[in-house]
């Protein structure tokens, strides 16, 4: 059957505003059904299993928090809390020295597993949205377009990424830089 | 329209490579420049779709049950309970700690050949259920709050659209709709299936209606933890016929986790 994303965003909004209104039941639903998803972004940047399991519940809990000032405006419900979910899973690591020994993770991830997920039409995402982002992700070249995938996703400092590609730092900021221009430029030109 | 470098700040914000000690400071920027925090939510949704694309990972089952401590302890004085839905007399606040997955199983297999108000129906809906466990497994240790189970029905990453709760002490099964779905010239019939018996009605959500309690008999629920409850879309008012005569769009087998 055909997904509604339309119709999932209402029901995902509902619960969310029923939630800023410390509707308990609607929060705990919100959780049953988002919880996967959040959890998955999560570990994909901490590489940690009782570590996500952490900055999930320390979302979730700014997502009852903040729900009350949540507004449609803002965006689909969805990427409000994958935004709380990545930012909390990213300071947790940016507050670490360096990877709780997983280096290997800056060696073997490409993000071409993503840009498949991405590709086969993402479940849960807007598809609208999802094809927007997979055309100007195309548009860039190779590494630059790897660069944004690792560091969206698997959480890559400009330090990690300066190893991976063994460049400087300065050079990889520089990169940085002219992939996320030409990327946000071509998602806000439609 | 902000300069080049605050722009370039928000986007490395955003994928999260700026340096942590930058990365502090641009939050606490964020806080006092709300065109700054609205320029990074429209950053954010436009990239979200990587994230959202990821497979699912299940959090381990007993994370809500900490969650939920922690909704206590953090909001005990300072943010109110939830209220009752107008049809529980139970609030969730009491049952909040301990949930546990129960299974559910989505059944489809007569979903063919719906009519188009009901196709619309069981795009969005799902449905979650939501059960006191004291009547399945011993009483908790005392100052334990009792448990009950929570499961949503996402099967094909659909949501909830509606909260089934069923309270074996006071033996009620309360329906609410989160989304007000009940298709016009429809209603919902909800059916205990049991004891290897003919489903058996509990009740009726009428076209537009929110939510309503439904009684449970006391046999029904003493076979409850075999049984399943099923949910059909029916004429206004419900089956003429006393069994479901609609699809039978969903259907939960309310089996307790182990513990």
């Amino acid at each position: 059957m055909q997904e509604k994303p339309l119709q999932d965003n209402q029901v995902l909004t509902t619960l969310l505003e029923r939630a800023g209104r410390r509707d308990r039941v609607a929060f705990e639903a919100l959780y049953r059904t988002v919880a996967g998803k959040l959890f998955a972004v999560q570990l994909r940047i901490l590489d940690d299993r009782s570590l996500a399991e952490e900055t999930l519940q320390e979302a979730f809990l700014k997502i009852w928090e903040r729900a009350s000032s949540y507004e449609r405006s803002a965006g689909a419900p969805l990427a409000w809390m994958i935004a709380i979910a990545r930012n909390t899973a990213i300071d947790r690591l940016r507050s670490k020295e360096e990877r709780l020994g997983k280096k290997s993770i800056t060696e073997t991830k490409t993000g071409e597993d993503i840009l498949q997920f991405l590709a086969d039409g993402a479940r849960g995402a807007d598809p609208l949205e999802a094809k927007a982002l997979r055309h100007c992700l195309d548009g860039l070249e190779t590494q630059a377009r790897e660069t944004v995938v690792l560091a969206y996703c698997y959480g890559f400092s400009r330090e990690e990424l300066a190893q991976r590609y063994a460049r400087p730092i300065g050079t990889i900021k520089t990169w940085l830089h002219r992939s996320l221009k030409t990327l946000f430029q071509c998602l806000e030109g439609g | 329209m902000m300069d080049e470098a605050t722009r370039m700040a928000a986007a490395e914000y955003v994928l999260g490579t700026l340096p942590a000690e930058e990365r502090e400071h641009f939050a606490e920027r964020m806080v006092r420049e709300p065109n700054l925090a609205a320029a990074v939510a429209a950053m954010e949704t436009r990239l979200a779709p990587l994230a959202a694309s990821l497979p699912e990972e299940a959090p381990p089952p007993e994370l809500w049950r900490k969650l939920a401590a922690s909704l206590d302890e953090g909001g005990a004085s300072a943010i109110p309970a939830a209220p009752a839905s107008p049809s529980s007399g139970k609030g969730p606040a009491g049952g909040a700690q301990g949930a546990e997955i129960v299974s559910l199983r989505r059944r489809l297999a007569i979903w063919r050949g719906s009519a188009l108000a009901t196709g619309a129906l069981a795009a969005g809906l799902a449905l979650a259920v939501i059960l006191r466990p004291d009547f399945f497994v011993p009483p908790p240790t005392q100052g334990e709050e009792t448990d009950r189970y929570v499961a949503v029905v996402d099967a094909e990453g659909r949501q909830p659209a509606m909260v089934v709760t069923v309270d074996t002490a006071a033996g009620t099964v309360s329906v609410r709709s989160l989304s007000a779905q009940v298709p016009d010239d429809h209603s919902l019939e909800l059916w205990y299936v049991g004891g290897g018996g003919a489903p058996r009605s509990i009740g009726v959500l009428e076209e537009r209606e929110e939510a309503k309690t439904l009684r449970v008999g006391a046999s029904e629920l003493a076979t409850i933890a075999d049984a399943a409850i099923a949910v059909s879309v029916e004429p206004p008012g419900g089956s003429p016929t006393g069994t479901a005569t609609g699809p039978v769009i969903y259907q939960g087998k309310l089996v307790p986790e182990p513990r």
